[in-house]
């Protein structure tokens, strides 16, 4: 019985894939809502309680919009989305190991001196609370150039100030980070 | 984010959804590709000429026709896989090319070996000029069905692109080895090992980054 209705999803599944791929938005939609609880087992499954689920869902649906063409109707849907999905959770792994080495860097900049304890990994409450605290200018340039990673160019252009003024924001921004966060009790 | 706007986003998905071509299957791929590597070596053979003994060294010494058979085992298997790897969902596929990639490349470095510790000083020494030509129209055999794949892969969805690049490169290579093979007119097992074995290895490290540019470009036109 379970491997009638296994089948029958499938060929279902096949066939509103097949018809989107013809440009049927009623049938891609069906199918999509339909995945939806398939995709979000698939994610939850690899990253179990993380919050990012709902993010890296998104992604998948994303990139089964973006890869659509690279099924073939000769064969089945769930192995195509399940690689989709384990894919878009590498990505995310990927990215978050990136993030966690940057927010240590402004961690860093911002503990720095010999009184203040080594940076731990991930951005805490604390450096949050303290980044809020900062004018929307320092922020912004510390946010561009220690968590977003931009080059001080790059960021200068996205801010449209000069390189010199961006860099200055940013050095008063890290010794504002240090103030609060030396008169922070931990 | 919520599931609010998941739902959100699949309505946006399907509002914005265009009738798109699905890719060919696997198999008119690999063809096609096979297809180039064989036009490349006609072409290249009958300009550069075929080594008349050919068919006598593949007859008679055993060990040379399975370095041969190897490498078309690793070449084939690997199109395999490279093609496979732009492909979502076919993992199995990429898994057993790969693995037969390395068995036909085990075969062929084996008996390679076992050739040039029973034989180590040739009748005719192959000068190590004649290794970089070898290396070269392997190279240069691979370069075409190896764009075939790049073309392929940037239509697909290649996840790993530097994967793709170094299988294709070392795939396509292996059988531009065996049309080297099918020119060389050296019976030395040094040469053998060094330029028709090892032409896999080298062509990965020479031409999958060329590749990988242009798997870059083609993806984004």
């Amino acid at each position: 019985m379970d491997r009638e209705r296994e089948q029958d999803r499938a060929a279902r599944w096949r066939d509103w894939m097949v018809a989107a791929q013809h440009g049927d938005s009623e049938a891609y939609q069906r199918l999509l809502v339909e995945l939806l609880p398939f995709v979000r087992g698939l994610v939850r499954g690899r990253l179990g309680a993380d919050p990012a689920v709902e993010d890296v869902v998104q992604e998948v649906l994303i990139s089964i919009h973006t890869a659509r063409h690279t099924f073939r109707p000769e064969r089945t849907l769930a192995p195509w989305v399940r690689t989709i999905a384990r894919n878009a959770v590498i990505d995310h792994a990927r990215r978050r190991g990136r993030q966690l080495a940057r927010y240590s860097e402004v961690e860093a900049e911002a503990l720095e001196g010999p009184a203040l304890e080594l940076p731990q990994p991930g951005l805490s409450p604390r450096i949050s609370r303290a980044l809020e605290e900062l004018p929307h200018g320092q922020r912004q340039a510390v946010v561009l150039l220690k968590l977003e990673g931009l080059s001080v160019a790059e960021a200068a252009a996205r801010v449209g100030v000069t390189p010199g003024a961006l860099k200055l924001r940013a050095h008063r921004g890290y010794r504002a980070l240090r103030d609060l966060l030396g008169r922070e009790p931990r | 984010m919520s599931e609010q706007q998941t739902k959100e986003l699949i309505r946006e998905l399907s509002a914005e959804l265009a009738p798109v071509r699905p890719i060919p299957p696997m198999r008119v791929v690999l063809v096609s590709v096979i297809g180039l590597w064989l036009l490349v070596a006609v072409v290249g053979l009958a300009i550069l000429g075929r080594n008349p003994g050919l068919l006598d060294e593949l007859l008679n010494w055993r060990g040379i026709g399975a370095v041969f058979f190897g490498l078309g085992v690793a070449g084939v298997s690997g199109l395999v896989a490279a093609i496979g790897l732009s492909i979502p969902g076919r993992e199995n596929v990429v898994r057993a090319g790969l693995a037969a990639a390395l068995a036909g490349m085990a075969l062929s470095a084996g008996v390679g070996t076992a050739l040039l510790m029973r034989s180590p000083v040739a009748a005719v020494p192959a000068p190590w000029t004649s290794d970089l030509t070898c290396l070269g129209i392997a190279c240069a055999v691979a370069l075409l069905p190896a764009l075939g794949i790049v073309w392929f892969a940037g239509r697909a969805a290649p996840f790993r692109p530097l994967t793709v690049t170094l299988a294709a490169a070392a795939a396509t290579t292996a059988l531009g080895a065996m049309v080297a093979q099918a020119h060389c007119p050296f019976l030395d097992m040094r040469h053998l090992l060094v330029a028709h074995v090892f032409a896999p290895g080298v062509g990965a490290l020479v031409l999958s980054v060329p590749l990988l540019i242009a798997l870059r470009r083609v993806g984004r036109g």
